[in-house]
């Protein structure tokens, strides 16, 4: 019974470390893309908040047995997690200081300030936390 | 000078014939995490590597030690 938790919260744990560079390279994307066009309004973002907030449910095995939970959550994903948040926080402080330059040769508003910041902030950090969890997982 | 947290946790698991898989499973975390303290990426808790050690019937200080650095 628990070599079955073990082995599902390894298969598991594998597949949100996908799913987190998945979503941060498409989330990157289609990001990248609405700054062609006219930038992302509102339903757009909360569309994009629903889509993150669900995965973020779902990568924290909050619908998962507490065992499985537990095993999902332990040390070692601990320290991915802060690790990434710590990349995301510090590339949108980059990123705002690069968006401030940026206000010297290019006319742009905050809206699009405000989307550039949180774009880099949340794809850096899920990308990361995928990253991180596929490499430590390598034997 | 730096200080870093050395293990003998690969050897001991070894000598012990045991998995990754397994060890984790009787301590109660993922294989990866403790991979990632067999390959030094990380440093665990007092209250994980206590369990580490009682499980592997070790003291803590068999398990795990200092390493001056210059």
């Amino acid at each position: 019974m628990q070599s079955v938790v073990a082995e599902r919260a390894e298969r598991l744990s594998k597949h949100r470390a996908i799913a987190a560079i998945v979503m941060g390279t498409v989330l990157a994307a289609t990001q990248t893309q609405r700054m062609d066009a006219s930038g992302a309004g509102p339903i757009t973002w909360i569309v994009t908040g629903v889509v993150v907030a669900i995965f973020l449910l779902w990568a924290s095995g909050l619908f998962r047995n507490t065992v499985l939970r537990g095993i999902l959550n332990d040390e070692g994903s601990d320290v991915s997690r802060r690790r990434s948040l710590m990349i995301g926080f510090w590339n949108m402080l980059a990123t705002a200081v690069v968006c401030y330059i940026l206000t010297y040769v290019k006319d742009y508003g905050p809206r699009d300030a405000i989307q550039i910041i949180m774009s880099v902030g949340i794809c850096s950090a899920l990308i990361s936390f995928g990253v991180a969890e596929r490499i430590s997982a390598r034997q | 000078m730096t200080e870093r947290l050395l293990n003998g946790l690969r050897a001991e698991r070894e000598r012990l014939n045991l998995t990754q898989a397994d060890l984790a499973q009787r301590v109660g975390v993922s294989r990866k995490t403790i991979n990632t303290i067999e390959n030094l990426v990380f440093s665990p808790s007092a209250l994980l590597a206590l369990k580490i050690a009682r499980d592997l019937d070790k003291r803590v200080e068999d398990l795990f030690w200092i390493s001056n650095e210059d």
